[in-house]
């Protein structure tokens, strides 16, 4: 996990111009929280190795409110990469208190 | 443990993504599906074992199931098993899954061995997979920064599958305590003394939707603006968390 998009040359620009990338996890560009085990995310439910993306196995995309009280506002638990509230929505949701969310490519059960 | 991954039905991975056996889509509609939870277990109770699991798994890098071969080559990284390291590498020149292979690089990455970090990068000129390149590169920094912690080792052996799933809306979120990329540690119920807290799960670097984080940033000054005109100076605060 580090948080950096890979560049150009790694999304379809081609495998010659790939090169070693030392200082790749230096690239930080905002501090996250590492759960590197899934402990918390096993917790809150979002399916630590749930699937495979991009060879991958990771866990549900989720978002959580939780208010000043302690308890839990939204438990947003991702279907697909890309299943998640924008954050645009998210921060409505906690300004209006109004917390209803689905992505408009959310999977559904027949 | 073995057994218990290979007995189970995991969904079809086509293109290094995993297809809904039930939509044909790329992802999981089932939230109740327990795929994680079988590997997450067999994971905590392989490096539960240790030594003996470090021992044992290196045969279990060529079995004929692909899901053994990713689980072992895991518990192996967790472990910073040495003894495996050429088994490990084998899979990565080798293995006919790219899942594998990448699992193979990370795993090697997770010893911290110098010499280890040289073969890598020689691979990089070998592999054609974008994916498992990217986790090659990530893996020949992570030799650089000394390979994984034991901590991690650790915290798998720790997981208590009583936990799982135990935050509900309507229902109080469980404290926690993480550490960021920084080192700083953050606890939830500090955090939730100053404001409401938004977490947000992402799951690898590349994830595009996941880069739009830093938005937040922004987007959380705003609100913050907003509500101090509205004589609350109170702010969402952000939070991501990632495995």
């Amino acid at each position: 996990m580090t948080g950096q998009e890979q560049p150009p040359s790694y999304r379809g620009g081609g495998l010659a111009s790939v090169q070693p990338q030392a200082d790749y996890r230096d690239r930080i560009w905002w501090p996250h929280l590492a759960d590197p085990a899934g402990v918390v995310g096993g917790i809150y439910g979002v399916d630590p190795l749930e699937y495979v993306v991009h060879a991958e196995w990771v866990n549900r995309p989720s978002t959580f409110v939780i208010d000043q009280g302690g308890i839990v506002r939204l438990a947003y638990r991702g279907t697909s990469w890309g299943d998640r509230p924008s954050i645009e929505a998210t921060l409505d949701m906690v300004v209006t208190g109004l917390y209803e969310y689905e992505h408009p490519k959310r999977l559904h059960l027949a | 443990m073995l057994e218990r991954i290979r007995r189970h039905p995991f969904a079809e991975i086509r293109g290094g993504r995993t297809i809904d056996p039930q939509t044909g889509q790329e992802g999981i509609a089932d939230l109740g599906d327990d795929a994680w939870r079988v590997r997450q277990l067999a994971i905590r109770d392989l490096v539960r074992l240790g030594d003996a699991a470090a021992a044992e798994l290196p045969a279990h890098l060529r079995d004929e199931d692909s899901h053994v071969r990713h689980v072992a080559a895991a518990v192996l990284g967790i472990l910073k098993a040495e003894a495996a390291v050429q088994a490990l590498e084998a899979r990565l020149e080798e293995d006919p899954d790219p899942v594998v292979r990448s699992q193979a690089a990370l795993s090697l990455g997770q010893m911290g061995l110098a010499h280890v970090g040289e073969r890598l990068t020689a691979r990089l000129g070998l592999e054609l997979d974008p994916d498992v390149l990217h986790r090659i590169e990530l893996a020949i920094s992570q030799t650089r920064d000394g390979g994984l912690s034991t901590e991690v080792a650790d915290a798998y052996a720790g997981l208590d599958e009583r936990m799982f799933r135990t935050v509900e809306v309507g229902r109080p979120a469980v404290h926690f305590e993480l550490s960021d990329t920084d080192g700083h540690p953050w606890r939830l119920t500090d955090l939730l003394v100053i404001c409401p807290v938004v977490l947000i799960w992402v799951f690898a670097d590349w994830c595009p939707v996941c880069h739009r984080i830093p938005r937040l940033d922004r987007s959380a000054e705003e609100v913050r603006i907003e509500r101090h005109r509205g004589g609350d100076d109170r702010m969402p605060r952000p939070v991501a968390a990632g495995s």
